[in-house]
Parts: structure tokens; C-alpha cells; sequence
């Protein structure tokens, strides 16, 4: 998995314009939004890991618990009593989500996002 | 204090090692196949000189000195120039050198290719394969020497690897018209191969720059934009 982070500008959509010597009405676009965090960049590396190509490490606990390590964050995944699921991942920026899911009484299933 | 960890590998018949990084001493570990590393201070050029003390199984003690280069250092501007200063002082005797000629004789003449070419541009192809890999592009079939010093004779087999190696990381990722080609061998290197060699990687990483520079991050488009 990777923790996505959003970038937060303080200057939401400023660019500099830069002018290219030599070349009339060319210019080089260059992000001036200022952020306080710089986000997660849209790439390969992201993409890739959507389609599972992350690099991980899945440890299967002695509590019956699962812990899968992996370069931007930790995912836990607890086997309640009641039958319910609770998957929390915690990114390296602290940041964490967690997913629960229940199996209801009439077969269906419910998944929450806290 | 930032650190760094710095690796070389050795023969597998070596069980210790330890010594001077930069002039601090440490003790090395086995963090991988052959691969002994330490966390170190970091070096704010980027350069560490090695000076380390190796034990073999059989108690066998030897002396390993190496210059271990992170980050780009490349040199892709040599000229003939500066090949027919380096034969001229070549063909000189080193004590009927004048004090400066003797200076510039042990510092890295631009016109030789020695082992501090050799470590300085296997330490640009590690720092490439870093930002590559950060970025999604993992470069196969690399073999990094890491301890290239005076003592050693590249074998073919070595210089074939070096080669090999700019081959990977130069299939791996776009390229520039202009970027040259790798050369076929070390046979008769000549200068402008040597640049070759140090332009690739240099467009390369120009490449990874400005990629970075034109992406998009979480939080900045809505479906439908761009």
C-alpha cells in the first residue's frame, strides 16, 4: 500500500511563467502554489502499487492478527470474535485508516471507513 | 547528526571487517551477499574514503583503501587536450616534474581513467538507480563493484559488467535523441567514450528531473481535468 498524502498549497493553482532566452511566447510553467505539504506525486510508482506491485513484508501473528509491512506504511488486520474484520493502515507521515467490516445477520456485508 | 550507510563488497571468505570512514572509525556489518556496510557520518561532499581491515575465515588480515562516491560527480567534457597532458606527463620522470606537475600528476587528471573513475561513475549509476526506483523503475541485471582501488586490476569480465551496467539503467527509462549510445567495450577506450559514458547518466537523471518537475500530485485534479 502507499500513503497517499494530498498536497496542500497556500497558493492553490500559482505558477511562475518563465520565459525561454530565444524562443518568442515560450515559457517554462513552474509550480509557485507554496505547499506546506508537498503530496503524493500521481506516477508509476503509485499506479503500479494500485495494481499490487508494492513491495511488502506479511507477518501472520501468534493472536491470529496479520501485519504487512511496507515502505510508506504498516497495515494491521484483526480477526474479531464477533466475526467483524478491522483493518487499520498507518502511513509513515502518522497518518492512519481504518477499515471495518461486518457481516450482517441477512448475508450481507457492511464495510465502514473511519 | 545525518548518517549514511555506505556498503562495498568483498570476497565471501570474509568474516570482519572494520575500519576508517573519512577518518572515524567503525565496525562494518554483513547486511547482504558479500555486501559489509556501516552507518556513517555523512559526508557533505558526498566522497568517503575507506580504509578497512578485513579478516577471512582462515585469519587471513588485509588491507582494503577505496573512495566510495554518492550522488553525480560527472565528467562529460574531456577533450584531446587533456588526454595529450596526461601522456606528457606520463613520459615524465615524477621526480624531474616541477612541484606543480607532481600535484597534478596524484590529483585526478581528466585525461587518465582510473579507479577514481571507476568508483565516482558506479557511484552516479547507485544514485540513478535510487531515483529510479523511487519513482517506479527498477533497473535489473545491475552488479556494482564498490571497491575499485589501486591495488585491484579490473578483470574483462569487470569492465564488461561496468558496461553492462550503464546498458540497464540507460533501457530503463527514456532517453534523449542526442544521448549517446554505450559503448561497445573498454578495449582502446578512448576520451570520448569515457564522456559517453558520463552523458548517458547525466541525461538520465536530467530526465527524472524534469518528469518530477511535471507531475501531478493527490489533491490537484478532478475527473474530467487535463
Amino acid at each position: 500500500m502507499i500513503d497517499v498524502i494530498d498536497r496542500v498549497p497556500t497558493n492553490a493553482g500559482r505558477v511562475k511563467l518563465i520565459p525561454v532566452a530565444g524562443q518568442a511566447n515560450t515559457y517554462d510553467m513552474v509550480r509557485a502554489d507554496n505547499p506546506t505539504v508537498a503530496g503524493t506525486s500521481i506516477n508509476r510508482a503509485l499506479l503500479m502499487a494500485m495494481q499490487g506491485f508494492a513491495a511488502s513484508k506479511t507477518v501472520f501473528n501468534a493472536d491470529g492478527s496479520i501485519t504487512e509491512t511496507g515502505d510508506s506504511g504498516t497495515m494491521e488486520t484483526v480477526f474479531n470474535s464477533d466475526g467483524s474484520i478491522v483493518e487499520t493502515f498507518t502511513g509513515k507521515s502518522g497518518n492512519s485508516i481504518v477499515r471495518t467490516t461486518v457481516v450482517n445477520t441477512d448475508g450481507s456485508i457492511t464495510q465502514t471507513i473511519s | 547528526m545525518a548518517s549514511k550507510v555506505v556498503s562495498v563488497i568483498l570476497e565471501n571468505s570474509i568474516t570482519y571487517v572494520s575500519g576508517y570512514v573519512n577518518g572515524i572509525e567503525y565496525t562494518f556489518t554483513l547486511t547482504a551477499e558479500n555486501t559489509w556496510s556501516a552507518e556513517v557520518a555523512t559526508s557533505d561532499d558526498n566522497i568517503y574514503r575507506l580504509v578497512l581491515t578485513a579478516i577471512d575465515n582462515n585469519g587471513n588480515v588485509s588491507t582494503i583503501s577505496t573512495t566510495l562516491y554518492y550522488g553525480l560527480n560527472l565528467i562529460t567534457d574531456r577533450t584531446q587536450g587533456d588526454v595529450n597532458r596526461y601522456l606528457y606527463l606520463k613520459n615524465k620522470n615524477f621526480h624531474e616534474m616541477t612541484t606543480e606537475e607532481q600535484m597534478e600528476w596524484v590529483s585526478d587528471l581528466r585525461g587518465a581513467y582510473n579507479v577514481t573513475d571507476l568508483s565516482r561513475v558506479e557511484g552516479a549509476m547507485d544514485y540513478l538507480v535510487e531515483r529510479l526506483k523511487e519513482n517506479g523503475y527498477y533497473v535489473n541485471g545491475l552488479k556494482l563493484k564498490r571497491l575499485w582501488n589501486m591495488k585491484y586490476i579490473p578483470s574483462h569480465a569487470d569492465m564488461e559488467q561496468y558496461l553492462d551496467n550503464v546498458r540497464f539503467i540507460r533501457s530503463v527509462f527514456a532517453t534523449m535523441t542526442s544521448t549517446p549510445s554505450v559503448p561497445d567495450s573498454m578495449v582502446h577506450f578512448t576520451y570520448k567514450e569515457a564522456n559517453d559514458i558520463e552523458q548517458i547518466l547525466f541525461d538520465v537523471d536530467y530526465l527524472i528531473t524534469e518528469m518530477v518537475k511535471a507531475m501531478f500530485y493527490s489533491n490537484d485534479l478532478f475527473a474530467g481535468e487535463v
